[in-house]
């Protein structure tokens, strides 16, 4: 009966009622997916104005259910949400794989977008998983020290043992543009900020920054510069909307999630 | 409700901007901030006073040390809390407990050098815990010239500086490579060596939980983050009984 009430809660139809009608939202929907999945982030990836992303990732097939031989494969997307390229990594250490993605990992592209990482196994598995790379992502500018950061924000999910892809919005969205997010930073002292956004969902994300109005389409990314703001307020359509935020003070940056 | 905390060691000091709304733009204009810190075996409350915003209080780096822990409050809740004798560490209110979880910036600056910051908190359900953490030592530091350290903050409830053990283990091995002295209500200072940056290696604690943060520094940049907890990766309902299970090889290799 427990079980049967939590089904009806956690329904699609009634998650969409109670986030658009503001009745115990939940931002995510992870409980109607039914099959071993790997969920993504969302991250980021620079290689414009000198920079260099250095992402690292654990094994956590192996680190939590003993499963050896899994592999990831990392989809690339550039700012306008369009396929980059595809990798596939195998021989994976238990806590420390890395990956540099500077201009000649996209064939001398100095630009920006996102990528998705999922963890696949040929192995049948038994048990119901579910789990989530974090990741760390570190942002390099002319080769000094990369500031790292951790994943900022679930997208999408693989199927563990199929490999295939859904985009199924695990972060909703909801219909009225008035979801609010302030960033608990103030930006006082920095010569310049870099809100980096990007769309974790596969509709369109109407957002304001600071009153300022924007979209973003399915896997798209966008930069936006500031040097004044001290404060930030996003009002959007989607649940979990926070950008990464890029600091500049003399020769020194630094990032962080918002 | 959650706590904050700054770091001060060796040339690196800290600063934090504490919000006065949560990230859904709710206000307290009434909430000021308080500086809790252990004096002869008790909690020592005080009023902090420091530059603020409409929306911020500014914690600077003479008050950011390891000792000092700060939240949010009224004045009717500290009064409340006072007449239970501040005895230990108690849910005041729910004010900053939200989802995503109400945090503050923490900046670690080197003079004349760079920064580096994450959003943090302590949460209250952590202050009465005793446990254990494990967070991998190279996943966040960097090898190439650096200095790598790692800093961990523990709060707990009783007004208590206890020492305990943290071990750096080599988990293929199953073998201790380092062990040393921590201590409660207190944010710690490890350098990491650079020989010790390897897949294999994990910091564990076994009594007293907290957060791992890692700091690394070269040519006066900085990289300054926090490892996720293990239950951060697993999505099913199972995962404590899996973090579980993953602990227990460390808790053998230190018994």
């Amino acid at each position: 009966m427990k079980l049967f009430a939590k089904k009806i809660f956690n329904s699609k139809l009634l998650l969409f009622l109670r986030n658009n009608l503001n009745i115990k939202k939940n931002k995510f929907d992870l409980f109607n997916i039914k099959k071993n999945i790997s969920v993504s982030d969302s991250f980021c990836w620079r290689t414009d104005k000198d920079f260099e992303t250095i992402f690292r990732f654990s094994d956590i097939l192996k680190n939590f259910y003993k499963i050896d031989k899994s592999k990831i494969i990392i989809i690339f997307y550039d700012k306008q949400g369009k396929f980059l390229k595809e990798i596939l990594l195998d021989n994976l250490k238990q806590s420390e794989n890395e990956i540099k993605i500077d201009k000649s990992f996209f064939n001398n592209l100095e630009d920006y977008g996102t990528f998705h990482v999922y963890h696949i196994s040929n192995i049948d598995i038994k048990e119901k998983l579910m789990i989530s790379n974090r990741c760390y992502v570190g942002y390099s500018k002319k080769k000094a020290l990369p500031s790292f950061m951790h994943g900022n924000t679930y997208s999408s999910y693989a199927y563990i043992n199929n490999h295939n892809i859904k985009y199924s919005n695990i972060v909703k969205n909801k219909i009225l543009t008035n979801s609010i997010y302030k960033i608990q930073n103030y930006f006082d002292g920095y010569d310049r900020t870099e809100l980096f956004f990007s769309n974790p969902t596969d509709q369109k994300i109407k957002f304001y920054l600071n009153g300022r109005f924007y979209e973003l389409y399915k896997n798209e990314s966008f930069i936006i510069e500031t040097k004044t703001e001290k404060i930030f307020t996003i009002k959007s359509n989607c649940l979990f909307l926070r950008p990464v935020i890029f600091n500049y003070k003399n020769n020194f940056m630094d990032v962080f999630h918002a | 409700m959650n706590f904050f905390f700054g770091i001060k060691f060796l040339e690196f000091s800290s600063n934090l901007k504490i919000p006065i709304f949560q990230n859904q733009g709710h206000k307290k204009s009434n909430y000021n901030l308080y500086c809790i810190n252990i004096k002869d075996n008790k909690w020592n409350i005080e009023l902090y006073s420091s530059q603020s915003t409409d929306d911020f209080y500014m914690v600077n780096n003479y008050d950011c040390n390891n000792d000092n822990i700060f939240f949010l409050a009224s004045d009717n809740e500290i009064l409340n809390y006072k007449e239970k004798g501040f005895k230990n560490l108690i849910k005041l209110n729910n004010f900053t407990l939200t989802s995503p979880a109400y945090r503050a910036n923490l900046e670690i600056n080197l003079k004349e050098g760079g920064f580096s910051s994450y959003q943090s908190e302590y949460p209250l359900q952590m202050i009465n815990k005793k446990g254990s953490i494990v967070s991998p030592l190279n996943i966040l530091t960097n090898k190439k010239n650096s200095k790598n350290y790692l800093i961990f903050k523990n709060i707990y409830k009783d007004p208590i500086n206890e020492a305990f053990k943290g071990y750096f283990i080599n988990l293929k091995s199953k073998k201790i490579i380092q062990k040393f002295e921590l201590k409660t209500n207190y944010t710690n200072c490890i350098e990491i060596h650079n020989d010790l940056l390897h897949e294999e290696i994990y910091f564990f604690t076994k009594n007293y939980t907290g957060i791992p943060v890692y700091l690394s520094s070269r040519d006066k940049h900085l990289s300054f983050e926090h490892t996720h907890p293990p239950h951060e990766y697993i999505l099913s309902e199972d995962k404590f009984k899996i973090v579980a299970n993953f602990k227990k090889e460390f808790y053998e290799i230190i018994c």
